[in-house]
């Protein structure tokens, strides 16, 4: 409630620009880290501690204070929450977090479910900041695909297809995210709802859902493969594979316009393992019907260096310092999201789990 | 850093004619002549890291190129002053060629393959990288069609040149705020382009400081300028028919524009060099000279396919080592 009165305080930008905001991590697995990284790098941000129950993991963090449980760590007066959780943890941790006037950062899914995000928004109030991270927005390629598709050089969309894959590896049997009654869901969940956050950032909406899942080579409680195929209001398509059993590692967005195309492809990650980073741009070239070659002329960009994480917490920030609603990686984009892969999962004869 | 790869195959002779080129190589040669070896010359530095050491490299049209050691940038030393090169290009018969037979003849494939393709990498960049930017500041660059195309993008509330170069007509949509070459302060600006300019800069630490104190933090540079470490130069050397003084009185390498950019606080966002003539202006002075090349270059030039040929451009482009260079620099 004191940081409440605070905020409400503040009279002009400025006044606000000069506070440094007070941050907290809950969870401190493979998210957690790259948070903890972006905190320590903003000159507007400071580090107050992090939550770890698992007491080994909590051990081997060092230079800041550890809590045991969100309660203690919040009890400190946070501005700021970032939540790093599994799935079925994260909604309830937003929903206390918000209640006590505190902004919540929280990690892609927003929990397992559509019900989930529906009790989060139930909890957000304007006085508030919530924003999910649907990182992948921020990279570069996508920056700029996203750049060309709005001057509308290339004309219209009509339709955006991808594939988003890993190879699972070892432990991955063991992974909480393969654990249905924490996870929710499988690699549809775990990395597809980046994909499809994408294709609504370059579309919008899909109202049409169809989807195919198979579990046959992990043999696990939740999808090894998704194929979903959607459809929206303005005739625009989509498809897309996720996969937990793509041996090479690929990421892959293609944006086929009116007048060329776009290919996003690698990603810049702390692995490596998804290749380059690239962006292709093509510009489509007729030729007499019979000497077609459907080779155009291409530009290709690669990009060397991921600001996504740091752009994006700016991006909430600013959102913070503004007193604006957070409009990019919103609850709005996660309820809709959510909405697909909820219809998704039950197209594909997999109903959700039951959230409470 | 980003860079750029660009798989178009283009033929050199659609924005380099061979005869007009010729010509305006013996333009040159002789205006420098005139305008240039009788006045004062002064000797200089490194113009990308600053050092003292260097090697000769070789003589064009009466001046000497010298390679820094450091960095391996070319720079010619002693050159003339900046009041000189302004006088050069307000009065030479090779520029007034240039404008008058060069770019008429090639008007139409420069705006399509260079300016508006120039334009385009501007404006994208500037609305991914500085959405809010709104003043736009060209230095010295050597065509109006670039302009042109920047104004035609809508993007800039308010375009300003600073150029002794052009006639910018009535009808171009930007403001010229001195026709000198050089304007100390430059005029503040979110966004400033240097086409070409470096390379012709007496000055290129004046000129960068300049630009750096133009531009706010964040602030956005666009150059494009001719590299001294690409294919083309590096194989031919002294008989390349790309250096020009004073058009080319600096070639910095990939590490000078490192230096250059590190020590003026810029940071580079990307480093391009999405030439595609190299291997061509190769071949053809191997058709010309007939000899004179290390035998694999000989044989890879002569003696292998348009594709093989195309293939190496390409891996020239990748590995940044066309002599084509397009970079972009954010003040930090």
């Amino acid at each position: 409630m004191i940081r409440r009165a605070q905020r409400a305080g503040y009279r002009n930008r400025s006044d606000v620009m000069m506070e440094i905001l007070r941050c907290g991590v809950v969870g401190y697995g493979y998210m957690g880290e790259i948070r903890r990284a972006v905190i320590e790098r903003s000159p507007r941000l400071r580090l107050v501690g992090i939550c770890e129950p698992n007491a080994d993991t909590r051990n081997r963090v060092i230079g800041c204070e550890t809590f045991e449980t969100a309660n203690e760590l919040l009890a400190t007066g946070l501005d700021i929450l970032f939540v790093c959780v599994p799935n079925a943890l994260a909604p309830d941790l937003c929903i206390e977090a918000m209640r006590g006037d505190v902004h919540v950062f929280c990690e892609k899914p927003p929990g397992r479910t559509l019900e989930d995000i529906e009790r989060i928004r139930a909890a957000e109030t304007p006085a508030v900041k919530l924003m999910f991270g649907f990182n992948h927005r921020f990279h570069p390629s996508v920056q700029r695909a996203k750049v060309i598709v709005d001057s509308g050089r290339l004309g219209g969309i009509i339709g955006v297809r991808g594939v988003y894959g890993k190879s699972g590896g070892s432990g991955f049997r063991q992974s909480w995210r393969n654990d249905r009654t924490l996870s929710g869901g499988g690699i549809l969940l775990d990395q597809g709802i980046h994909m499809l956050d994408l294709f609504r950032f370059f579309c919008g909406d899909f109202e049409r859902v169809k989807c195919f899942t198979n579990d046959s080579y992990w043999n696990l409680a939740v999808e090894d493969n998704a194929y979903v195929i959607l459809a929206n209001d303005q005739g625009q398509n989509a498809f897309f594979h996720s996969s937990a059993t793509l041996w090479k590692h690929t990421f892959q967005v293609h944006v086929l316009l009116e007048e060329g195309y776009l290919t996003v492809a690698g990603l810049l990650s702390r692995s490596g393992s998804y290749g380059r980073e690239t962006l292709t741009v093509g510009k489509r070239q007729f030729e007499g019907e019979t000497e077609a070659v459907g080779n155009p002329a291409e530009e290709l960009t690669y990009f060397d260096r991921d600001d996504s994480w740091d752009l994006e917490v700016a991006e909430f920030v600013r959102c913070i310092d503004e007193s604006v609603p957070v409009c990019i990686s919103s609850s709005q984009d996660a309820w809709e999201v959510m909405k697909i892969i909820d219809s998704a999962y039950k197209d594909a004869g997999r109903p959700p789990e039951n959230a409470s | 850093m980003r860079h750029m790869v660009f798989y178009e195959e283009i033929d050199e002779s659609e924005v380099r004619p061979a005869g007009l080129l010729e010509e305006y190589a013996a333009l040159s040669r002789s205006e420098v002549e005139r305008l240039i070896l009788g006045g004062e010359l002064e000797d200089v530095t490194c113009p990308a890291c600053g050092s003292h050491k260097r090697e000769t490299a070789f003589d064009r049209f009466g001046l000497t190129y010298r390679q820094c050691r450091d960095c391996l940038s070319l720079y010619a030393s002693p050159r003339p002053p900046e009041s000189t090169i302004y006088d050069y290009y307000r009065n030479s018969a090779a520029e007034l060629f240039w404008h008058k037979a060069m770019f008429p003849a090639t008007r139409e494939a420069r705006l399509d393959r260079i300016a508006s393709a120039r334009a385009t990498w501007v404006c994208e960049s500037a609305r991914e990288l500085l959405p809010n930017a709104r003043r736009f500041l060209d230095i010295g660059c050597h065509q109006d069609g670039f302009l042109r195309e920047v104004a035609r993008t809508g993007f800039f509330e308010d375009i300003v040149t600073v150029n002794p170069l052009v006639e910018v007509a009535d009808e171009l949509p930007v403001s010229v705020v001195a026709d000198r070459g050089c304007v100390e302060p430059l005029p503040r600006a979110d966004v400033v382009s240097l086409l070409e300019s470096v390379d012709r800069a007496a000055d290129v630490g004046r000129l960068i400081q300049g630009v750096v104190n133009a531009l706010p933090a964040g602030g956005l540079c666009f150059v494009t300028t001719t590299l001294g470490s690409g294919f083309d130069i590096q194989a031919l050397w002294g008989d390349s028919p790309i250096i020009f003084p004073p058009d080319r009185l600096n070639l910095l390498t990939v590490e000078g524009w490192e230096a250059l950019a590190s020590g003026a606080g810029l940071e580079i966002i990307e480093f391009s060099t999405p030439g595609l003539f190299d291997v061509e202006i190769v071949r053809r002075h191997r058709e010309a000279v007939r000899g004179g090349l290390p035998r694999f270059l000989d044989y890879l030039v002569g003696g292998r396919d348009r594709q093989v040929r195309g293939e190496f451009q390409q891996f020239l482009q990748k590995s940044r080592l066309s002599s084509h260079g397009r970079i972009l620099l954010r003040r930090r």
